[in-house]
Order: C-alpha cells, then structure tokens, then sequence
C-alpha cells in the first residue's frame, strides 16, 4: 500500500512519497531497439586496416601510429624479399589491439568441413603435404574449405609434448592453399606488439610473425570479410613453395616451426 | 540447465569471446535503464538513443577492463551517461523533458478523495512543472532518483561524484523542489 499524499509535501519524506508516486505513473520517450542497433554496428565492425593508419587520415600521430608505420616498414622490405611469394595470402597492420571475434569464430568450423586426410586430398586442387616428423605423427583433424579456388585444407593437431593447447584445445595447425592472384584472398592482419622476421624454409622465403596477437581470415572476392573464417591466431611461419602457400601456426619457435616445416612430404 | 537464462556474468563473459549475440542479450536487459538514463542526463531523446548505443558499443570494446564479479549496471550507466553528458555539452542547450504523467485527471471532473494513495492528476502535473523549473543539476539528481530508479552508487557513477555528495545534493535539491511546490500551491 502506498502511503496517503500530503499536498503540499511539508518535509522531505512526504516529497519522497509523492515523488514515488508520480514515478508510478510518468511516461517517458519509447525506447529505441537499442541492443538490435549495437548488435548491428558490432557486427559490422572489422578490424581497422592499414590504410586508416596513413597519415592523411589524420593530424594526430600517435604511438598506434608510430608502431603501425614501422610494421609496415617491416613488411615493406619482408615483402622485397618476397616478391610475390605470398600471393593468395595478405598481410595487413592494424593499430591497436584485435576485436573480440564473433561468436564460433574460434570452433571448428572456422577451419571449413572436417574430412579425413584422404577425402582432403581428393578435393584439393593440390597435393597436401603432411609433415614427416615422428613427434607429430598424423593430423588430428583435417578440415576442407573451397576458398579459395583449389580450396585450403587445414591440419589441425591436439597438444603434443612441446606443442601445448592453446586456448581452444588446439597445439599446431598446418594450413595450406594455392597461391593465387585473386581478389578474394585469405587475410592476415596484424595488430601491436606483433614482430614480423624474415626467414627460410628449404630455400624459400618465409615470414615469421610472432609476438601480438593477429587474426586470419577470409576476404571474399567483394574484399567482405567472412567471419565464419575468422580466428585468432597463435606465433605463425609462412612461406611458399612449389605454388603453395604454406602456414605452420602453434609452434613454440620458429626452429620449431622451420624443422616442421622442412618436414612437410 | 536447459531454458535457464545465462546471468550478466555469464552473458558477459561470453561476450568477452566475442559473443557479439550475448551482448546483444545484455544490451536487451538494460536499454530501457539506459535510454532513460540518458535522457534524464541530455534532455532529448535522439541525443539519448545515440548516447545510449554509442555507451553500449564503447562498453564493448572496454569488456575486457570490466572486473569479473562487479555488477554491470552501474559500469554501463557511467559510460552511457559519459556519451549523453558529452552530447548536452555539444548541443549546449537546456533542454525541457517532455515527461508527462499517465493517469491524467478523470474526464468526468470527479477529484479523488484526500485519503487516497494516488496524487491527483493536477498535483502530478503542478509536480511535474516544478521539477522542470529547477536548476538543470538538481533536475537531474531528483529524475535520475525517483524516475530512473537509480541508487546512489549508480546516481554516483552516472553523475561522476561521490555517494555521499550525491546524498547531500539529493537532499537539497528535494528542499528545492519543496520551495517551488510549496510557492505554486500557495496561489493554488
């Protein structure tokens, strides 16, 4: 029961109570679909690229700034001594730290279909190569995904002594695809802290990028990114050879991830 | 487990995964509290839906400084109420709320009896005026209490001050209101 009003309120308590009961009754604005918009402009949210980072877009240069230039520097001369030997695979810089990724962006499907080894190289428009290192021993998994032409198959193993889960259950992936000048590429982005260092695997080039934290995915031909591709990534080497862009990602080092590497039969 | 709803924490930690349709379910549960909010604190209601999603989308991207275990609403009050005080300070007017009372005075004339637990449709409106008469500051503190239902730790943390200067500024700006009332209802 609602206490008796007194009109005029005398004391602050009877003000209370009839503030209370005006409460009951006053009509604000209708609320907006507030959560359906945030979701929305959530969703639509990727990762800034590289080009936000120029400096035109901008007077103020911050340490973002500073770190996004020198990494571009970095992958600048990374990609002299490349060449084109990333070709199906971009790298880009973001400032600042990763978004959260969307939801089921780390499961499984992240890597495509799961199928055996055989059925993988079937559907692939490559031969896949497995590493020969006894320590490994076969994929847990392997997963197929029809992106892009010739398709990506993905090695995936638990942990393995040396190789510890990361925080999906995962110790090492091997991800391999063709390279290819093609609109639609698979995308790797790069956000502070994160080190690039050129190295070699068996005489090719290769890009050791460690350190930060990053996120590969897909771009469709469109340059929309796919989140279902999405993931964040662990310390990654990766190289071509033979046609194949080739990603060991989870390994502790790169010696580990090179001596992995220059196992794959 | 099954049809259990996940609670704030759940919801938020999902959300620190990434869980751009948990947060979603977060937003759902305080878009009212925080429209409102922001309209108390800006005084439109365009201004406060903009606060209100931008708030949101900033709180999202801050989830990761959110302290396991602390209660969500005040932290998303504050910074909703941040983006509204910042959108009052841009458009740099005084806006008049367009609050208005439900239960209007009966059409058939009939005036409730003294005793009744209700205010009269005319004391609601005469209320209403005086709490729009009052300076911005004490406007806001008194809606913010009795109108958005806030408690003095949220008012705190929508109002960037301490507890207990929310409580001596409440209390004053209530011996305010009284004044205004009393003055009207004088001539009444």
């Amino acid at each position: 029961m609602a206490e008796s009003i007194v009109w005029p309120p005398r004391d602050e308590h009877e003000m209370a109570t009839a503030l209370a009961e005006l409460a009951r009754t006053v009509v604000f604005p209708p609320t907006p679909p507030i959560a359906a918009a945030v979701g929305a402009q959530l969703r639509e949210q990727t990762p800034r690229g590289w080009r936000a980072a120029l400096p035109w877009s901008g007077w103020r240069i911050g340490r973002s700034l500073a770190l996004a230039v020198v990494a571009l520097l970095v992958l600048a001369a990374a990609a002299v001594a490349f060449g084109i030997a990333i070709g199906g695979l971009r790298i880009t810089f973001a400032p600042g730290t990763p978004p959260p990724l969307p939801s089921g962006a780390v499961q499984s499907r992240a890597f495509g279909e799961e199928v055996g080894l055989d059925e993988a190289r079937r559907r692939a428009g490559f031969q896949v190569l497995v590493p020969s290192l006894a320590a490994m021993g076969q994929p847990d998994h392997v997963y197929y995904n029809g992106v892009p032409s010739g398709g990506t198959v993905s090695l995936v193993w638990g942990p393995r002594p040396g190789y510890p889960a990361d925080a999906n259950g995962i110790g090492l992936v091997i991800t391999e695809f063709q390279a290819a000048v093609d609109p639609a590429v698979w995308e790797k982005m790069l956000y502070e802290g994160t080190t690039v260092t050129s190295s070699d695997v068996g005489g090719h080039s290769a890009l050791w990028v460690a350190g930060g934290e990053h996120t590969f995915f897909y771009r469709d031909a469109s340059g929309r990114r796919v989140d279902s591709s999405l993931r964040l990534v662990g310390d990654t080497l990766i190289w071509e050879s033979g046609g194949l862009v080739l990603r060991v990602e989870g390994a502790p080092s790169l010696t580990a991830a090179a001596a992995i590497a220059r196992s794959l039969r | 487990m099954e049809g259990r709803p996940l609670t704030d924490a759940e919801l938020i930690e999902e959300a620190r995964r990434g869980d751009v349709a948990a947060y979603e379910e977060l937003v759902r549960r305080y878009e009212e509290l925080a429209f409102r909010t922001a309209y108390l604190v800006c005084g439109d209601a365009d201004d406060a839906r903009d606060a209100a999603q931008e708030g949101f989308v900033r709180a999202y991207g801050a989830l990761n400084r959110f302290r396991a275990g602390a209660e969500p609403r005040p932290w998303l009050l504050r910074i909703v109420a941040n983006a509204a005080r910042n959108r009052r300070r841009a458009a740099g007017r005084r806006a008049s709320l367009a609050l208005r009372s439900a239960q209007d005075r009966p059409s058939d004339g009939a005036a409730p009896s003294p005793e009744a637990a209700v205010l009269a449709g005319e004391q609601r409106a005469e209320l209403l005026a005086a709490i729009d008469r009052l300076g911005d500051d004490d406007r806001r503190i008194i809606t913010l209490r009795w109108f958005a239902d806030l408690s003095e730790r949220e008012m705190a943390a929508v109002l960037d001050m301490p507890p207990g200067t929310v409580k001596s500024r409440l209390s004053r700006a209530m011996d305010r209101l009284r004044a205004v009332v009393s003055g009207g209802a004088n001539h009444g």
